[in-house]
């Protein structure tokens, strides 16, 4: 019987950094795991399986491409993929070109370096047959940047999906750094999101995740998939548990004659892993970024529920205010916090028959403890699940959605609404 | 307190579509294993994923006196919610969640044909739709053994227990009622039908929930999906390409303490009237209307139709039973059926059978399908294996000739693959077979529902698809009708074929198919 076999890792670097050393280089790994039975051992007792579902590109701009190409080979244990990890370290994207050789073309100034591994995990319980999934590694700076998409879209898997994950600020809404120069990676973002299916971003580690939200929802209508966004991700748990809490037949009438909704949320300190500089545009600011997971769940709300917004937000201090009519009269949306995580959610309607419903998330647990309280009776209490995916789970989730989200579409449309031309 | 039932716009383009209303679950047989092992685990993880409401209520009627805490307490041991944490992620949250779960744990007891258990059944009833807000939503769960089921039923019915409401589909949302039925459902035509009068003089058929776990599984439902979702297979599926289909369901432990059921039951009953046809009737069936319970279960009842019945003395030419006997599975040494505690001595239950059927319909006359299944084989394996003609003129000299195969593998390695001829390199035209493989679990990683935790949410849910249906189950036991008569009424008795276990089976299993010219395939 053949041992079971251990995760592994074979890795090389094409002789030339284009598309057919790239090719030839994922052949010679390969050929390697199938015959040579030289180390790494596992391999050659194992039956050695090529998967592919997908191809998840991924930009990283924050200098740490290792954490994403760890994040692509977890996600390729469930989702067998191609990944392509784009590295364009920050310091160098706006450096000026070195040597200009007009007719050298792949030598002229910048970075190219290419890296290729092939992962291999063993999946199911006898675990005798490896699983492999490639691995691209590409790393470019200054004017490289440009060579990119011509190295990159012809290594798309084809006939398969194509995610891009863009997980730092849209190129368009940066810091305003760029100034009149246009930043090379704006032209990347366009480029690549025309090879792609979907656009996954995650506007809670953006500077300005409402402006930042805008700028690639522009992007939507070229990709079938449209734009996702991890943040949107994190609020599924909520909004399946606002359905669950809403589902009883007098809590659907209930949920008919709201009049106040208060959603608080955590802190720029507890929001997901961001560009080390947010924190500090938020901080020279000297205000939170926008409390996007709450504008975004209560854009959600007001758009399935048909409420139409009364006109911009109003900031007071900390709080952000929107007021929205239905049929029947007004309500109040306020959102309180930084671009951190949902912490709360109140909402209350008064009249003959009054109605308070409460979910708070317990600290640190992955669950929250809900207070209904319907009429005049005693308040009904308990506790239920609410799962807090991590990042791998978030974007897994995504992968399984072929579609665009136009649920997420139809929330950010009422939260820009809101939020435009909001006075601080 | 009626409502009309509208879509609620806030489920839409929410992944977890289908949530279900708070209700009680009720289940006979509190005490027993299944419930310890199966179904509270069951209902814990669907709660802990968020699948089903927070405030359910799961009410335990058994025979043992107890308290609603010590209920409490062995349904946390049987569920372990602290060793249950990590797999999970849920950390932290266990705990407490565990607690709002059990906070909806009561335990009722009570004989099941004593009145005055469900007098306290009600007021406990009552009391979770006090403390739970569950409305007056009833699942009932039938986990005791089968001879406590009419009483049960009847006790319901005379309690006021049962909401009959309005059809399905209707406008009106009410307090609907529902019942699980598990395995076995009767042990014959005759019982079965005798157990569905009883279920209907008190349920509608859209409120019986008959469980047959194997259609839990995602790899059963992955049938239906490969069949009709892809284009390029349904055409070939027939009699015009297909020689013949093998269904294995392969188990290589024993009767392991369940001695005393398995001697009433034999493998026909406990396997191939159940499990097997499921295999049978989702591999053979014609595309469904649509994909809905009963437009699904339409087709397969076709199926079960369409199969031959043998006459009374043609039936022993179309199967072979067997019994094992001592010998080595995966390197132990076992002791055969009749050493096995609990089995009578001199016993001829059956634990091994291979069979031939036929579908007389359009698409399958003519197509043998081979079934097989017994206890102590060499492997653990179920699988679907189908065979294609060969190719109409062997044009290449050297090689394999080798009939394309398609197998779905069911379990353990769940998947599906194709084997096909290809050329050998060099310069001779040697041709040799090759398999091309879908895994299951390589390419779709993660966590999945186990079978119950499916079917109970489900049941839940009220959708009906993966459950036997009344006419489907007759079906299946009316098809084996003369087989269990030969078997049961022949004089002298027909003997079980001993077997060596770790072995296919006895050896008429083998010339069964090989006087067709065919071949059992190697597992």
């Amino acid at each position: 019987m053949a041992p079971a076999v251990k995760p592994m890792r074979v890795a090389g670097t094409p002789e030339r950094a284009d598309v057919d050393g790239i090719e030839r280089e994922l052949r010679r790994l390969w050929s390697s795991l199938d015959g040579d039975p030289s180390p790494p051992p596992q391999a050659a007792a194992a039956q050695v399986t090529r998967i592919c579902t997908l191809t998840l590109l991924a930009v990283v701009r924050n200098g740490r491409p290792g954490e994403a190409a760890a994040l692509a080979q977890h996600l390729g244990e469930r989702y067998p993929s191609r990944s392509i990890i784009l590295d364009l370290p920050a310091a160098e994207a706006g450096a000026a070109p070195s040597v200009v050789r007009p007719h050298e073309g792949s030598r002229v100034d910048g970075r190219l370096d290419v890296e290729i591994a092939l992962h291999c995990h063993a999946p199911g319980a006898t675990g005798r047959q490896a699983v492999c999934c490639e691995q691209i590694s590409v790393t470019a700076a200054g004017r490289a940047i440009a060579r990119v998409p011509a190295l990159v879209l012809p290594l798309l898997v084809p006939d398969l999906p194509v995610y891009l994950w863009w997980p730092e600020d849209p190129p368009s809404a940066g810091s305003g750094a760029e100034g009149t120069a246009a930043d090379p990676a704006a032209d990347l973002l366009r480029r690549l999101a025309e090879g792609a299916d979907a656009l996954i971003v995650d506007s809670g580690t953006m500077r300005r995740p409402v402006a930042g939200l805008a700028a690639v929802s522009s992007l939507a209508g070229r990709l079938p998939g449209g734009v996702r966004d991890l943040t949107w991700g994190r609020l599924t748990p909520w909004r399946d548990l606002l359905v669950q809490c809403f589902d009883p037949a007098p809590m659907r009438q209930a949920l008919e004659r709201l009049e106040r909704i208060r959603i608080r949320t955590d802190g720029d300190a507890a929001a997901p892993s961001r560009a080390p500089d947010a924190a500090g545009a938020a901080a020279s600011s000297g205000q939170e970024r926008d409390p996007i997971a709450g504008l975004l769940l209560g854009g959600w709300l007001a758009g399935r529920l048909g409420w139409e917004p009364a006109g911009p937000a109003r900031r007071e201090g900390t709080i952000l205010r929107a007021l929205f009519w239905r049929g029947g009269g007004g309500l109040e949306l306020a959102v309180e916090g930084g671009a951190g995580p949902i912490a709360s959610l109140e909402c209350a309607a008064g009249g003959s028959e009054p109605f308070s419903l409460s979910i708070t998330r317990q600290s640190g647990a992955a669950a929250v403890d809900i207070e209904t309280r319907l009429g005049r009776g005693r308040p009904r209490t308990t506790a239920a699940a609410l799962a807090a995916p991590d990042a791998a789970a978030l974007i897994g989730a995504e992968l399984e959605l072929a579609e665009a989200d136009h649920v997420l579409r139809e929330s950010l449309d009422i939260v820009l609404r809101i939020m435009s031309g909001v006075r601080a | 307190m009626d409502v009309v039932s509208t879509p609620f716009a806030l489920r839409e383009g929410l992944r977890l579509r289908r949530m279900p209303d708070p209700c009680a679950v009720v289940i006979f047989g509190a005490t027993g294993d299944l419930t310890q092992t199966k179904l509270m685990p069951a209902l814990y993880t669907l709660a802990r994923l968020g699948m089903i409401p927070s405030n359910l209520a799961v009410v335990g009627v058994a025979r043992r006196p107890k308290t609603d805490a010590v209920f409490r307490k062995e349904m946390a041991e049987a569920v372990a919610p602290d060793g249950a944490a990590p797999a999970t992620g849920a950390k932290a949250g266990t705990r407490a969640l565990w607690d709002a779960f059990a906070r909806g744990l009561y335990y009722v007891q009570g004989e099941f044909h004593d009145p005055e258990g469900y007098v306290r059944l009600h007021a406990a009833l009552e009391r979770a739709d006090q403390e739970r807000g569950t409305a007056g939503n009833r699942l009932y769960y039938l986990a005791t053994a089968p001879e406590f089921y009419a009483d049960i039923i009847q006790q319901l019915d005379r309690h006021g227990l049962v909401e009959r409401g309005a059809p399905r589909g209707g406008e009106v949302r009410r307090p609907w009622t529902r019942v699980v039925v598990e395995k076995p459902f009767g042990r014959d035509l005759r019982s079965a039908q005798a157990l569905n009068r009883a279920l209907l003089r008190v349920f509608r058929e859209g409120q019986i929930y008959r469980i047959d776990h194997y259609l839990g599984k995602e790899t059963v439902q992955n049938i239906l999906v490969f069949r009709f979702a892809n284009g390029i297979f349904e055409p070939l599926w027939n009699q015009h390409y297909i020689d013949h289909v093998q269904i294995t369901v392969a188990e290589s432990g024993g009767v392991d303490g369940r001695a005393g059921y398995y001697e009433t039951a034999g493998v026909v009953r406990d396997i191939v009237q159940n499990h097997m046809m499921q295999l049978l009737t989702l591999a053979t069936m014609e595309a469904p209307v649509a994909v809905d319970a009963d437009q699904v279960r339409d087709e397969k009842v076709k199926v079960l139709r369409a199969a031959r019945r043998p006459s009374p003395d043609g039936v022993e030419a179309e199967v072979v039973l067997g019994q094992y006997a001592a010998g080595v599975v995966g390197g132990q040494e076992v002791v055969g059926y009749r050493s096995e505690p609990r089995v009578a001595e001199g016993s001829r239950t059956p634990t091994f059978i291979a069979m031939r059927l036929f579908l007389d319909n359009w698409r399958w006359a003519g197509v043998p399908f081979y079934l097989r299944t017994g206890k102590r084989l060499p492997k653990r394996a179920t699988e679907i294996a189908v065979q294609f003609k060969q190719a109409p003129l062997p044009l290449f000299r050297e090689g394999s000739r080798e009939p394309n195969l398609l197998t779905l593998n069911i379990q353990p390695d769940e998947g599906i693959s194709l084997r096909f001829i290809a050329k050998a390199p060099g310069t001779a035209m040697s041709l040799r077979p090759v398999n091309m493989g879908f895994q299951y679990g390589a390419a779709f990683g993660g966590e999945e529902l186990t079978a119950y935790e499916r079917l109970l949410l489900d049941c839940m849910i009220g959708d009906q698809t993966l459950f036997t249906r009344r006419d489907e189950v007759e079906s299946a036991w009316e098809l084996f009708e003369p087989l269990l008569t030969w078997w049961d009424k022949s004089e002298p008795p027909p003997p079980a074929l001993p077997y060596e276990a770790g072995t296919w089976g006895p050896d008429a299993a083998r010339i069964l198919i090989e006087r067709d010219g065919r071949r059992w395939r190697r597992l």
